[in-house]
């Protein structure tokens, strides 16, 4: 899974200039960023009040069970899986223990990714050398096979364990965002303000808490944002292996069950088209918020000041191309009228030549 | 050079660092990894075969940790990457290597195919900013958000078990005989063809995204500006954008191969393609330790391969990164 | 004033140039009403602070104002001589650059208009030779040079401006800053435009390589007779080299002169506090002045005169209405513009402040 943060492709933004002073935050008023927002908020509700909702117990087997999972009726709206159990209720507290651990996942790295970056950023030297190594093999060490070797460590047992998951899924994704933060914190540290701050002899805790920290918050919610979405991803790839207890139900747990009883080849779709959707659409979610935040660090990406609805008004092309100024279909006539330089008939130019 | 020679002591130390995590993979497992392989075997052990699987591990229990460790680097040297358990009596070498051209022929060309049309398309949005294609880019998040294995299992079921214009299971029918002729091929592309468009589904978008936001930046910079004032031809000042804005893509290329691998491994699984991923499954599910040491130093290696040509590559490009003074 | 024979025809005439950023309710007025006239082979400055609209005046003008900029009002008449590119076959053909198309844009660009921009190191395209990036402006529009002649002419270009062939090969950032800005200029005039628009050339530049370059301009200008239009914010400078100044405040032109009558006549009480804002090198010492307050945030612009919050001699209509910008009352045949109150017949019956009513000095040697 690639990443949509900012500038550059797949997670490498380049340094943005961000002016130092403290800016009122205006939030990007586009349709991408609402919806995004509204997703994410349908998700938390169900987080906290999921379990609560759900018209039964995940793990209740109904009486009579033939081995075959039965469709959406008005009894299981979402239909059930072969041994009975109800889809909807599965769905609806899997999604607590998914939202903690990508949520505690993408805090844990983002600290983590402060921490290292921003030291690596603006001690330079030996300090930065020896952390840029780590962010790098961190890096270049591909993290799935990683995982699966680090939580077989674990063993079943203790696999159900949240936090512990969470732990270990920072530990493989804190190294895009150190990255990031580090390469904008050598480009700020160079500017005036910080520089003037140096000299007069401020501490190293206060430059970076008041100098350099505003201008990396943008980032630092981007890259956390994508952090998540990581951590859901991951969440449910490494539940759908096998490699989680199958008994603490989760999206991935659910699709882990779903392919061990060939779902798919059976076309039981009510049993994993839920989940995998779920997965996707809260990954969407936090992605629109990025598009937003990315929008707000990067003013370029930004519609270019002129809607199409508003240039339609004033009679100009709809896409701005670059190198052709739009002319206003007023000025053009008021061109034509003209004879002559001389008889223009603005107001503002008198020439007695 | 001398850049040259930091990036590839850099790559060396992180082979070793990968190495060294290897050796530490069946060390790491609670209780005994020995015994657990036993489990696995089901059948009259000989001492022999004792001695010889702890001496496979190193675990031979006079030897100290450190010796463990060069005994390892020993094996490795010559190629010897111990006994697979769970499909025993083979070479871990052999069983990989089994898998390995199937999976660098599909996530090979996925992942070529993938990148030129992410590229592509991204630059084609950018340039045409404004234009009806900036819808397409809602979409594209919910493709690049969208897990791999997820992607796989909804093409399966549409495409495979619903319309039933793709087999989905393996790299070939069950009733064909590998063998170079037109008809083997067509039924390996048959096969194949499912996990390459999941793997081009779900990485694409985010090529798309990011070379996307690259672009409309780089087109803001004054040399695109002058090569409009310049009067040069559309296609030329498309060039001048385009050719910036690549740069960062390469980069992202090499950092993301790791993810994109990733998501490979987890699309073969679903497809139960024969390629790594089914083997790194059956590994994990049969707890084979010497397999799943083998293929995690492989998958690390092809990684590291990989970001060391993207590396190469952006050099190529960037005349500013070949003066390294 | 000037030795320009009354009747010559201009290059350039831009008349009533308005731009907006945005539109709608939320656009903002950044040029208004701007006129300029820039005639063969003779150096116009504009001058003016920052935000005062002059580069975006002078990149309206081509047609190459970036997003959101729109153009509301205005001509831009741009006179071809006969047998140049997007001429038709009249003589003396004379285009709308606000109406043309985009090919006849295309083909006018940097054949009749260069543009040499502010920071060479961000305008020259960071992976391509510099080479390439001379020789791709022949390519496009001498169609009909081979690959030996336009190499022959880039080095011939380079070696105009002081630059040894052989870092054609080079890529910008190889090159010195003071090179670099010689290759733009080396560029601009690869088609020997007759009109080349230098956007602060010189403002990241130390005094030393200024001058270098300002030297070479005008050797250059000699040579090939161009005319340049020369955006800055250093009117001691332009007094040097420019021999007309149009000063800009707020989107409009205040003033317009020759360089001399502007040094030593000025009209415009703006233009008098830039001149009194810095010291001259010669001449008795003299306590420097500047302008008190702050250029107008364009997006609420004051009432009448743009300037009257700052001017020294404000009078009420100053406060409620705009004044045109036309010949100073009292020189009906000089060729001078000022947008003043002060200088209106019917507005203003009072005597002029002595400062504003300088004769300048006849002869028109500098």
């Amino acid at each position: 899974m690639t990443t949509v943060i900012s500038v550059g492709a797949p997670g490498v933004p380049s340094p943005v200039t961000i002016p130092p002073t403290r800016r009122r935050i205006r939030l990007p008023r586009s349709a991408k960023v609402i919806t995004g927002i509204t997703l994410l908020a349908i998700f938390v509700f169900l987080a906290i009040f999921g379990s609560m909702l759900s018209p039964y117990d995940p793990n209740a087997i109904a009486s009579a069970t033939n081995g075959v999972p039965q469709p959406p009726s008005a009894a299981h709206l979402l239909g059930t899986t072969n041994i009975q159990q109800d889809v909807l209720s599965q769905l609806l507290t899997g999604t607590r223990p998914v939202m903690l651990v990508a949520f505690l996942a993408g805090a844990v790295a983002t600290v983590l990714a402060i921490l290292i970056g921003v030291a690596a950023g603006y001690f330079g030297g030996l300090v930065d050398d020896l952390l840029s190594m780590l962010i790098n093999v961190s890096l270049v060490l591909p993290a799935l096979p990683l995982l699966i070797v680090l939580t077989g460590f674990l063993g079943t047992s203790s696999s159900a364990n949240d936090p512990l998951i969470a732990l270990i899924i920072a530990i493989t994704g804190w190294a895009w965002g150190a990255r990031v933060l580090r390469v904008q914190v050598l480009s700020v540290r160079s500017r005036d303000f910080v520089e003037s701050a140096r000299l007069i002899g401020e501490r190293p805790w206060r430059i970076i808490g008041f100098e350099i920290m505003p201008s990396l918050i943008p980032i630092i919610a981007s890259s956390f944002l994508f952090t998540v979405i990581y951590a859901i991803g991951t969440y449910a790839s490494i539940a759908y292996l096998g490699l989680i207890n199958a008994s603490h139900w989760s999206w991935g747990t659910m699709l882990f069950w779903a392919q061990n009883k060939d779902a798919v080849q059976s076309g039981w779709w009510w049993w994993f088209v839920p989940p995998g959707l779920a997965i996707a659409l809260l990954g969407t979610a936090l992605a629109l918020l990025n598009f937003g935040i990315d929008e707000f660090i990067n003013p370029r990406l930004r519609a270019a000041g002129l809607s199409r609805k508003a240039a339609r008004g004033a009679g100009l092309p709809r896409r701005f191309r670059l190198g052709l100024t739009p002319v206003t279909a007023q000025a053009l006539e008021g061109a034509d009228l003209a004879d002559s330089a001389r008889d223009r008939a603005i107001p503002d130019i008198e020439v007695s030549r | 050079m001398k850049a040259l020679a930091r990036k590839l002591a850099f790559y060396l130390l992180a082979a070793l660092i990968a190495i060294t995590i290897d050796f530490f993979i069946p060390r790491m497992v609670p209780g005994n990894a020995v015994a657990a392989q036993l489990a696995n075997l089901h059948g009259t052990i000989t001492p022999a075969t004792l001695k010889g699987l702890y001496e496979e591990f190193g675990l031979s229990g006079h030897q100290s940790a450190w010796d463990q460790y060069m005994h390892y680097w020993d094996q490795l040297l010559h190629g010897n990457l111990g006994t697979s358990t769970s499909f025993y009596p083979t070479s871990v070498s052999s069983v990989i290597a089994g898998g390995i051209y199937w999976t660098l022929g599909l996530v090979g060309i996925a992942t070529v195919i993938s990148f030129t049309l992410g590229t592509v398309l991204g630059i084609v949005v950018a340039w045409r900013r404004g234009s009806f294609l900036d819808n397409l880019l809602p979409a594209l998040t919910f493709f690049q958000a969208a897990p791999y294995f997820f992607l796989a299992i909804l093409l399966v079921a549409l495409l495979g078990t619903g319309l039933h214009w793709f087999p989905v299971l393996g790299g070939y029918s069950i009733t064909a005989t590998p063998a170079w002729n037109l008809g083997y091929l067509q039924d390996v592309l048959d096969h194949a063809f499912l996990p390459a468009l999941t793997i081009v589904l779900a990485s694409a978008a985010g090529w798309t995204i990011g070379m996307r936001n690259v672009m409309v930046t780089t087109m803001d910079e004054d040399y695109v500006l002058m090569a409009q004032a310049k009067g040069l031809p559309k296609r030329r000042v498309l060039s001048y954008a385009a050719r910036n804005a690549i740069l960062p893509s390469v980069t992202g290329f090499s950092l993301a191969i790791g993810f994109v691998v990733s998501g490979a491994l987890l699309t073969e699984i679903v497809f139960s393609y024969p390629g790594i991923g089914y083997l790194l499954e059956q590994a994990v599910l049969n707890h084979d330790y010497p397999l799943l040491q083998g293929l995690f130093l492989i998958i690390t290696f092809a990684v590291l391969a990989a970001n060391l040509i993207g590396d190469l590559v952006y050099v190529f490009l960037d005349p500013r990164a070949r003066r390294e003074a | 004033m000037t030795t320009r024979p009354t009747a010559s025809t201009p290059l350039l005439d831009v008349r009533g140039l308005s731009v907006d950023y945005g539109v709608g309710q939320d656009a903002v007025r950044a040029v208004t009403g701007a006129n300029l006239t820039l005639y063969p082979g003779e150096v116009t400055g504009l001058a003016g602070e920052s935000g005062s609209g002059k580069s975006t005046f002078a990149y309206a003008i081509t047609r190459l104002l970036r997003a959101p900029g729109v153009i509301t009002a205005g001509s831009v008449r741009l006179h071809l001589a006969a047998g140049q590119p997007g001429a038709s076959s009249q003589p003396d053909a004379v285009i709308d650059l606000l109406a043309a198309t985009e090919l006849q844009l295309r083909q006018i660009r940097w054949s009749q208009i260069a543009v040499v921009m502010q920071s060479a190191m961000n305008a020259l395209n960071p992976v391509f030779r510099i080479g390439a990036q001379l020789t791709d402006v022949l390519r496009t529009h001498r169609p009909e040079m081979s690959r030996a002649e336009r190499h022959e002419r880039a080095a011939e270009l380079v070696r105009m401006v002081g630059i040894t062939p052989d870092r054609l090969r080079a890529y910008p950032h190889e090159l010195s800053g003071g090179m670099r800005q010689r290759a733009m200029i080396a560029m601009a005039l690869a088609l020997e435009p007759r009109i080349v628009i230098m956007d602060e050339p010189t403002t990241a530049l130390d005094v030393v390589t200024q001058l270098e370059i300002l030297e070479e301009l005008a050797a250059l200008r000699q040579r090939l007779g161009f005319a340049v239009l020369f955006i800055t914010h250093d009117l001691s400078l332009l007094l040097e080299i420019a021999d007309s100044i149009s000063i800009m405040y707020a989107g409009r032109v205040v003033e317009q002169a020759s360089a001399p009558e502007l040094f030593r006549a000025p009209r415009h009480p703006y233009t008098l506090g830039l001149l009194g804002s810095f010291p001259s090198l010669h001449g008795p010492r003299v306590t420097m002045t500047g302008i008190g307050g702050a250029p107008p945030d364009l997006r609420h612009p004051p009432a009448g005169c743009p300037f009257h919050p700052r001017c020294p001699y404000v009078m009420d209509v100053c406060r409620e209405q705009t004044p045109c910008l036309r010949t100073p009352a009292r020189e009906e045949t000089s060729d001078r513009l000022v947008s003043c109150w002060l200088h209106d017949p019917v507005a203003s019956s009072l005597s002029l402040p002595s400062a504003l009513a300088a004769e300048p000095s006849l002869g028109g040697s500098r």
